[in-house]
């Protein structure tokens, strides 16, 4: 190697060192904007909370920008000019898409109900009707829906009826998942029904015991809509936000915003299902969010954030946080790579290199942060391994 | 989805004079919020954006009032630069009371969904007026949006990549 070159190689590590730093706090102030957004009186900023342009963009991704409004307009001083209108405009057009999708919740529970069908609501609208100030504070794009494994087929042919697209392939063996369109006046605004064949990969409680512990939806209308009880509300969102590296700040919002709202007979235990495992992840998940977002549990679930995350943990969340959306979305057009754009296949397979959180979640709930590039690499190795079985469809 | 009501009466029909305004209810989606009213218009497709003083009045269009009455209940707002007789016809222009003649006849607006977002937000803070109309995206307009294959084929902030297509890997572009 020449002195150039490793001179060279150098400055690249310096560089990417840099950026690094750079993303954790731009992810700093996306954190600080946040924290406790959610809430009815969401506290004032610190006069020193400056937003930087490029945090800027990152808090008016559609996740999070009603949120940011919600925050920054209660302290002008910090709301740039430049800022307000679009989160103004995010904010109020998440208000209308809540509201719309509250009448398709109602509608679409109402047909499965009359089928007999037990179905229920998580994430998305179910969460921004159940721990935020107001629905439209929580975007909530797809509205998803979990159906008992027996009653998969019969839901997707109740709903292929007041739905458009493929109604015809839901229930082919094997498949677990479905997005499907209502037919309405509004589906720019709707966003899509996602149906789900159980919810077994976040818990190991049967879909029936789900059912039994479900709560109402909170809704104005009156919709028989249920969700999951807050217990195994906690345990999906915790490992939802996880399992894909906690790269979406609203997803961390939930877990706070949950933590803040469970009801007074809420049961740790029913979080964990005994398993030690689990029960780690859903410590250290609600430990970023009182870290991270300054959530504060109510007592009975204080039990789940006595000690602080792993400051591996935070600063990683806080760099993915800081990196532009499209990083992370990027990762769905590989195959494309490989066969239309070879000149980009490095950045994409760069672009799907497990951050160190999925990958300790991956690694079996691994936080104590050794080992955590072995990790990476293992999990990359498997991604690909599976990559290459499937015959290169993602 | 429910089925909408169907339409009772024609909005913006040429009024007599001394009708009383009745706010419309058929076809509209209201979202009542605690500094302004949203309401989506089902027949065009466009949402708009009552502020406070709108809002009053419109909720004073109950079909048993004047203006001159509505202009008497709601004094304050004629001091406040912004008067009864244009909230009212501006209310009429956007289809969204009977009995008072609209100055203009809405048309129906084109517009992207980013375009609409963008207006959505600043058309209010730019204009003095009460009532904002602006477009949201229809359907038709959703599943026109850009082809793209990631993120970064969108062409602003607040649309991604959805609906991909498994074979392809191609979706479009939209709000995420």
């Amino acid at each position: 190697m020449t002195a150039i070159e490793a001179g060279s190689g150098a400055e690249r590590l310096a560089s990417r060192s840099g950026k690094s730093r750079s993303s954790e706090r731009l992810g700093q102030s996306v954190s600080r904007v946040l924290r406790g957004a959610w809430r009815d009186t969401a506290p004032p900023l610190t006069s020193d909370a400056t937003v930087s342009l490029d945090a800027q963009t990152r808090l008016a991704a559609p996740d999070v920008a009603p949120l940011t409004w919600k925050r920054l307009s209660g302290s002008p001083e910090s709301l740039p000019d430049s800022m307000a209108a679009p989160l103004q405009a995010a904010y109020r057009y998440s208000e209308l898409q809540a509201h719309m999708q509250s009448m398709a919740i109602r509608h679409v529970a109402v047909c499965l109900a009359d089928a007999g069908i037990d179905a229920l609501l998580f994430k998305g609208f179910a969460m921004a009707s159940r721990g935020y100030a107001s629905p439209g504070l929580r975007p909530a794009g797809d509205i998803d829906i979990a159906v008992g494994e027996n009653d998969y087929a019969d839901a997707a042919h109740v709903l292929g009826k007041i739905c458009h697209g493929t109604p015809n392939r839901l229930d082919a063996p094997g498949k677990d998942q479905a997005l499907l369109s209502l037919d309405s006046p509004l589906p720019a605004l709707l966003g899509q029904i996602d149906l789900h064949r159980g919810i077994d990969c976040y818990g190991s409680a049967p879909f029936a015991v789900l059912v039994e512990r479900s709560i109402a939806v909170e809704t104005d209308d009156g919709s028989p809509a249920r969700t999951l009880g807050d217990e195994d509300h906690l345990r999906l969102l915790c490992l939802h936000f996880l399992k894909h590296g906690g790269w979406k700040p609203v997803w961390l919002c939930d877990v706070a915003a949950m933590l803040e709202a469970v009801r007074d007979d809420f049961q740790p235990s029913l979080c964990d299902e005994g398993n030690p495992i689990t029960r780690r992840k859903i410590e250290v998940v609600c430990s970023l969010a009182v870290d991270i977002l300054g959530a504060r549990p109510r007592s009975a679930a204080q039990i789940f954030a006595r000690d602080p995350a792993p400051d591996w943990m935070r600063r990683s969340v806080l760099k993915q946080w800081g990196r532009p959306a499209g990083l992370h979305r990027s990762r769905l057009a590989l195959r494309k790579s490989i066969t239309r754009r070879p000149g980009w296949l490095l950045s994409d397979i760069a672009a799907r290199w497990p951050d160190p959180v999925s990958a300790a979640d991956w690694a079996g709930g691994r936080f104590d942060g050794r080992g955590v590039r072995l990790f990476q690499i293992a999990k990359f190795s498997r991604m690909a391994f599976d990559f290459v079985g499937r015959g290169g469809r993602i | 989805m429910p089925e909408q009501p169907k339409p009772t009466h024609q909005a913006g029909r040429p009024a007599d004079a001394g009708d009383r305004p009745i706010a419309r209810t058929a076809d509209l989606i209201v979202r009542r919020l605690p500094t302004e009213t949203l309401i989506y218009d089902l027949r065009t497709h466009r949402a708009t954006c009552l502020d406070a003083r709108a809002t009053a009045v419109w909720d004073e269009c109950d079909g048993t009032k004047s203006p001159d009455q509505i202009k008497s209940i709601r004094s304050g707002i004629e001091t406040s630069g912004n008067n009864v007789d244009g909230i009212l016809r501006s209310l009429a222009e956007n289809g969204l009371i009977e009995g008072v003649e609209p100055s203009v006849k809405p048309e129906p607006e084109t517009m992207d969904r980013r375009r609409a977002l963008a207006s959505l937000g600043t058309a209010l803070a730019a204009t003095a007026s009460s009532v904002m109309t602006l477009s949201v995206p229809t359907p038709a307009m959703a599943a026109s949006g850009n082809v793209c294959a990631n993120s970064g084929d969108c062409d602003g902030i607040l649309s991604v990549c959805i609906n991909i297509d498994p074979i392809t890997m191609l979706g479009v572009c939209a709000l995420g």
